[in-house]
């Protein structure tokens, strides 16, 4: 899965810790899915698109698709 | 989220390692084959008494619920994906090593090796297993 999750967070000028704080989860884990090596859960994924005010299409998109 | 689960996991490891170095040594020490103390065995440790063997047994136990525990009130789900992936691996590896030792054990090429070094072996594969699975996604 390719995501836009970077860009986003530049856009806000957040830390990867700070969205790993807002998320409620470990900053490995924004940098895991962040770099494309792991795939957020589905109540992850509404978390992230909630917090960027967004859908989860648009964060995310299939490789192939983008 | 700063690492609350994973400084459990080490707590928890310490204690109980330390509580098998604490009833360990005694034995050790006690032990008239001294030379040759890492196959535990009755004929090598005859002051293995019960209370003994039943602390070992107990310590065992514990050091499979301290990674069973973690497992379980790992909230993170990265960290839980990369402690079940870990787990996996180091079952793997366990069955592995185990089942060549047999294998060689059963053509007297290797000699006895002890059920009890399962556990602590299960661990060091664990840690092993979880430092490169970290790796893989860095």
């Amino acid at each position: 899965m390719k995501n836009r999750l970077r860009v986003l967070r530049a856009e806000r000028a957040w830390s990867q810790a700070d969205l790993a704080g807002l998320l409620e989860v470990s900053r490995q884990s924004v940098n895991a899915i962040e770099t494309g090596k792991f795939d957020p859960s589905l109540p992850l994924a509404f978390k992230l698109a909630r917090l960027f005010e967004t859908t989860i299409e648009a964060i995310f998109s299939e490789e192939s698709g983008a | 989220m700063n690492r609350p689960t994973q400084h459990r996991l080490t707590f928890r490891l310490l204690v109980v390692l330390t509580a098998a170095i604490a009833i360990l040594v005694p034995l050790i020490l006690h032990n008239p084959h001294q030379n040759n103390c890492l196959n535990l065995s009755t004929d090598r440790f005859p002051n293995l008494d019960t209370t003994g063997a039943v602390l070992l047994a107990f310590i065992g136990i514990c050091l499979l619920a301290v990674h069973g525990t973690s497992l379980v009130g790992e909230r993170d789900e990265f960290r839980r994906t990369v402690l079940i992936q870990s787990m996996l691996w180091s079952i793997g590896a366990t069955f592995t090593v185990t089942t060549i030792l047999g294998v060689l054990e059963t053509f007297n090429k290797v000699p006895h090796l002890n059920v009890l070094w399962v556990c602590p072996m299960f661990t060091v594969f664990m840690g092993v297993s979880r430092l490169l699975v970290m790796l893989r996604y860095r």
